[in-house]
């Protein structure tokens, strides 16, 4: 009953705030938090829908670093300037920019606060803010302790901090991955980075091995990457799933410490992935109703507690959609397409998103899976039958063809986004 | 950025008409004149429950480039030939042509989407 009268007001209470900016002839004033997949996305297609809107996006980086990609970094395939997007794209393309953190946002007003304390005023606010790391879940983990054992989970210096210990571990040495409790942020991720780390060892120091300890049972793509590790790195993984107690409890970077419920193991590099949730920007406007992650409509991903607040990407509860910076993209284009219909007083024909999400085992042994969505007023829901991962006993033509298609699919999407 | 239907149209048709290009035409026009009278008969077809070959076409950008101009190894589509382009994806959808990613997606598609699709790419200038 609740969500029905929230859902019933908002569809109302956004529309009178475009109709009079525009009879006025004053520009229409849209906020962008985040210059990511989905935000780059957004600002992009809805400047082109509504040159005469005025679309800002505020960015506390000075360069966008993309996590799809970055366990290549890790994994020595190429350096940190693969996943690093200057952000002066977005202004060549007509889209203001502005410098700086998001610290507050008053869905009531749809105004935000700026760590500088300016205040920016919209008429809409897109937010694509990411996730927080939930460090206070690990007893002993915190962002100090993350400058010893790494989550590289938000891509950037975190990557380079790992690269750089991988890199000054000796022949011999155990590298531990712990990897969280669901939902979080590309869940065949952790396994693509176990994959890459691996293929680095086996090149460079190839007595080493990979400890996984996984609070997750099954995981994204797990055929897949089993065959992989087995072909391509026999003995050099051990995984511990959430059944035998593979959940990572406690750390102590001091000592490289690393806890499960059941058994301590000391490690030589450390990859700590903390449990997540939405952005605190978000949950502190309360857009997450509570739930940790922000509902939204599945029309127009607009917030289901927020009129004329729009939340897409990692933050967002998509329906089916993966927290990929694939689907983070295609909620931007839908979302932006809905925006302006919206405003033109027109229905918005909901639209089939897709969302294709490459792992690399090795630089030339690629797999994926691949999925059409449909948007519904009841959801948003995989279309079967149809979608599914690459076939298991995949060839090495196959494989070869995808790690290719994902290094296209990669310079592709960064270059329409950020170029 | 590259010229599109969408930009002929939003430059061209002010505020009043800004939702037209989201109901899009079946393929894109060539001119600004082209656009404004596409966009009149695309609210007529809408109406009677046309596919929206533009629509569908933006969720196949993030690999097949912008408008399917796309410039790495993932083929173009932008300004191939419709025939040639219905067919793939109709056997595509079939599961009668080999592929990674295609005859995962294609079977998503009804015959009526692949059409509007395969006609707006090959109407966009390569």
């Amino acid at each position: 009953m609740m969500m029905q009268r929230r859902t019933f007001i908002g569809a109302l209470a956004a529309l009178p705030l475009a109709a009079p900016a525009l009879a006025q002839g004053a520009a229409l004033r849209v906020t962008v938090v985040g210059a990511g997949y989905g935000g780059a996305a957004f600002a992009r297609e809805l400047h082109r829908l509504l040159p005469e809107a005025a679309v800002t996006v505020i960015e506390r980086e000075s360069a966008f670093h993309s996590c799809p990609f970055s366990n290549g970094v890790l994994g020595g395939l190429w350096g940190e300037e693969r996943i690093t997007f200057a952000l002066d794209g977005l202004t060549r393309a007509g889209i203001a920019l502005r410098p700086g953190e998001v610290t507050a946002l008053d869905p009531a007003t749809r105004s935000v606060t700026l760590a500088s304390g300016e205040v920016v005023e919209g008429d809409f606010v897109l937010l694509s803010p990411g996730i927080s790391l939930d460090f206070a879940a690990i007893e002993g983990y915190s962002e100090a302790a993350a400058e010893v054992m790494p989550h590289a989970w938000q891509a950037g210096a975190q990557t380079a901090l790992l690269r750089d210990r991988l890199r000054a571990m000796e022949d011999g040495g155990t590298v531990v991955v712990a990897i969280p409790r669901p939902p979080f942020r590309c869940p065949p991720g952790p396994y693509e980075r176990i994959s890459l780390i691996a293929h680095y060892l086996a090149t460079e120091k190839p007595a080493s091995r990979i400890l996984v300890l996984d609070a997750q049972d099954g995981f994204s793509k797990q055929g897949l990457f089993e065959e992989s590790w087995a072909a391509l790195y026999p003995g050099m993984i051990e995984r511990i799933p959430g059944s035998e107690s593979g959940e990572v409890v406690a750390v102590d970077p001091a000592t490289m410490r690393v806890s499960t419920a059941f058994d301590d193991v000391s490690a030589d590099v450390a990859n700590i992935i903390p449990p997540q949730r939405a952005s605190a920007l978000a949950r502190e406007a309360g857009l997450d109703d509570g739930l940790g992650w922000c509902p939204v409509e599945p029309l127009s991903f607009e917030s289901t507690v927020a009129p004329g607040v729009f939340v897409i990407g990692d933050a967002a509860i998509a329906g089916e959609m993966p927290k990929s910076g694939f689907s983070a993209a295609q909620q931007g284009t839908a979302c932006a397409a809905a925006l302006a219909a919206r405003i033109g007083g027109a229905d918005y024909a909901p639209r089939k998103l897709i969302n294709t999400c490459y792992s690399l085992a090795a630089p030339d042994w690629g797999f994926s899976v691949a999925d059409v969505y449909a948007q519904t007023a009841g959801g948003i829901t995989a279309i079967r039958p149809g979608g599914g991962t690459t076939r298991l006993g995949a060839d090495a033509r196959t494989h070869a063809a995808e790690a290719e298609y994902a290094r296209s699919w990669f310079d592709s999407l960064t270059s329409e986004l950020w170029g | 950025m590259p010229d599109t239907p969408r930009h002929h149209l939003s430059r061209i048709a002010g505020a009043a008409l800004l939702a037209l290009p989201l109901l899009a035409a079946a393929g894109p026009p060539a001119t600004a004149e082209d656009a404004a009278q596409d966009a009149v008969a695309t609210c007529l077809s809408c109406a009677g429950g046309g596919a929206d070959g533009a629509a569908l076409a933006a969720a196949c950008f993030s690999c097949h480039g912008p408008e399917g101009r796309g410039s790495g190894t993932i083929p173009a589509l932008a300004g191939e030939d419709e025939g040639e382009l219905a067919q793939a994806l109709t056997a595509y959808a079939a599961g009668e042509r080999e592929g990674t990613i295609m005859p995962r997606l294609a079977p998503s598609y009804s015959s009526e989407e692949i059409a509007a699709l395969a006609a707006w790419f090959a109407g966009v200038t390569p």
